[in-house]
């Protein structure tokens, strides 16, 4: 607990900029991919060969890994915090260690993923 | 401190009470426990595009499967969910964001214009990104 | 001039010296149309039950004694007007602080706590006297103003979501007025309050949960504070901004 004390300043500035990302682009991302993704009005932009260009590409790739480690990290500190408001102090440890190391998953599946491309 | 105060003994005190009507009790704690109850729906949103991102690099069947579960009466609703509370999310975040904004930090005494027209327009800011993400995705233009 | 009217209030009392825990007692009280809650508690101690101990001083909203509890939200009785409540009107002590008696609550984790981050102008050296005062601009002032207007209420401890958690938590009032000195163009003691805020119970111990400025009767907006705090103070802890004042 000691550690992840000291590191309190990295683990809100993740949290902040994960929350402007997700802010900025995960309701378009919704709506797009996993709303309307299926539908007819999406069907030529994100056919395979498109949308495995986009998210291939130098760009794509690094817009990938930023907002989706970002957006895991984010939702890892709020997480941590939603514990700690719903169930006291007493779960301070394994709120954090559990959230930091789920948002750690995470960020270990993405780049693994993107780079998969 | 004075020693007559320390040697004053304190009578037994009665515990800390709780602030009425949290989490869920009161208006404004249930708001602040649905802000805080947004990382769930917006890190399944997350992990729903990290799937499609490894069926992406699996294969064009793979990817075809994937839209294909989308579809399903199941998962349609649990997106709904998931993208109402991240536009929930994204107000109240913007709002944060303002007050930050409204002061010092460091050097930067006052935010930078671009910054703040973004501070100003939540409702400008973060619709147009999400309507130039969604015309990006649909290669409507 | 106008009649009196019968309001029924509930108060919580607590006696050390008979009660095990907390109860709440009913009265009624014969109120005027433009009482304060202070005012009907006043009359109750004066008319009715003597026994009841309760803080207050200036009545005014200027001197921050008389926070308390009404109908569950954290007030300054003195300017909780009995007309804008219906019903039985509750009232019990602040939140978050253990009970000495009835509605005096014990404030001295939230007097330790302003007391830890060094509210004073901090200097390497003091200017002497002959020399002339420190000059500073309104615009220098309007930096810092609205977080030093705290009256030391504690409104915003009993508010606060975390501190109901976490009694640690050095909490909104201490925080605000760390940052009130951060911003403050005479003061160079940027780095002494650093340690205390950035602790986990320090700045990082806030989930922004905004109760504290909305109870805050002097619109100081300690929220506000602590969020332009953590930025400076991440900023700070890497090394990107140096641990001093820019006003």
């Amino acid at each position: 607990m000691q550690l992840i004390r000291k590191l309190e300043p990295i683990w809100w500035l993740l949290f902040g900029a994960g929350g402007f990302i997700a802010a900025f682009f995960l309701p378009g991302l919704i709506i797009g991919v996993l709303l309307l993704g299926p539908s007819e009005l999406m069907s030529s932009g994100l056919s395979y060969s498109r949308a495995h260009a986009l998210a291939s590409s130098p760009v794509g790739r690094l817009f990938l890994i930023a907002v989706l480690t970002l957006v895991f990290w984010h939702c890892a500190h709020h997480l941590r915090h939603f514990m700690l408001d719903l169930f006291g102090h007493a779960v301070a440890p394994i709120a954090a260690y559990g959230a930091y190391t789920l948002a750690l998953f995470g960020t270990i599946a993405t780049v693994s993923a993107v780079l998969a491309l | 401190m004075s020693s007559a105060h320390a040697k004053t003994p304190k009578t037994p005190t009665a515990p800390a009470r709780k602030p009425s009507g949290f989490p869920l009790g009161w208006y404004r704690y249930r708001n602040y426990t649905i802000f805080a109850a947004t990382c769930i729906p917006m890190a399944i949103a997350a992990v729903e595009l990290l799937l499609g991102v490894a069926a992406l690099g699996k294969g064009e069947e793979a990817w075809t499967a994937w839209l294909a579960t989308l579809s399903a009466p199941g998962l349609r609703a649990l997106n709904a969910i998931c993208l109402y509370f991240a536009i929930y999310f994204a107000f109240r975040f913007g709002w944060v964001g303002r007050k930050i904004a409204a002061g010092r930090i460091g050097p930067i005494s006052k935010p930078p214009l671009p910054l703040s027209i973004l501070g100003i327009a939540p409702l400008g800011g973060f619709v147009t990104l999400w309507l130039i993400v969604f015309v990006i995705l649909g290669g409507f233009i | 001039m106008a009649e009196p009217k019968l309001l029924k209030f509930e108060v919580l009392r607590f006696r050390p010296e008979t009660d095990k825990e907390p109860v709440f007692e009913s009265y009624e009280v014969p109120c005027m149309e433009d009482w304060v809650v202070l005012d009907a508690l006043n009359a109750i101690k004066d008319d009715i039950d003597p026994t009841l101990s309760h803080r207050w001083s200036c009545r005014m909203g200027v001197c921050g004694s008389c926070g308390m509890l009404v109908n569950g939200r954290p007030i300054l009785t003195c300017a909780a007007f009995v007309r804008n409540y219906t019903g039985t009107i509750r009232v019990e002590p602040l939140s978050n602080f253990p009970i000495v008696r009835d509605l005096v609550v014990d404030l001295e984790s939230f007097i330790e706590k302003i007391k830890s981050v060094k509210p004073w102008i901090i200097r390497k050296l003091e200017k002497d006297v002959a020399e002339g005062e420190y000059r500073q601009s309104p615009e220098q002032l309007e930096e810092f103003k609205q977080f030093s207007m705290c009256i030391n209420c504690a409104l915003c401890y009993a508010a606060c979501p975390v501190l109901a958690s976490e009694p640690e938590f050095l909490g909104p009032a201490a925080i605000a007025l760390a940052h009130r000195y951060n911003l403050d163009s005479r003061d160079e003691g940027n780095a002494e309050r650093f340690e205390t805020l950035n602790d986990g119970d320090g700045l990082w111990g806030c989930s922004y949960a905004n109760e504290c400025s909305q109870v805050c009767p002097k619109h100081v907006d300690p929220a506000m504070a602590i969020q332009q705090a953590k930025l400076t103070d991440a900023l700070q802890w890497l090394h990107v901004l140096p641990k001093k004042s820019f006003a």
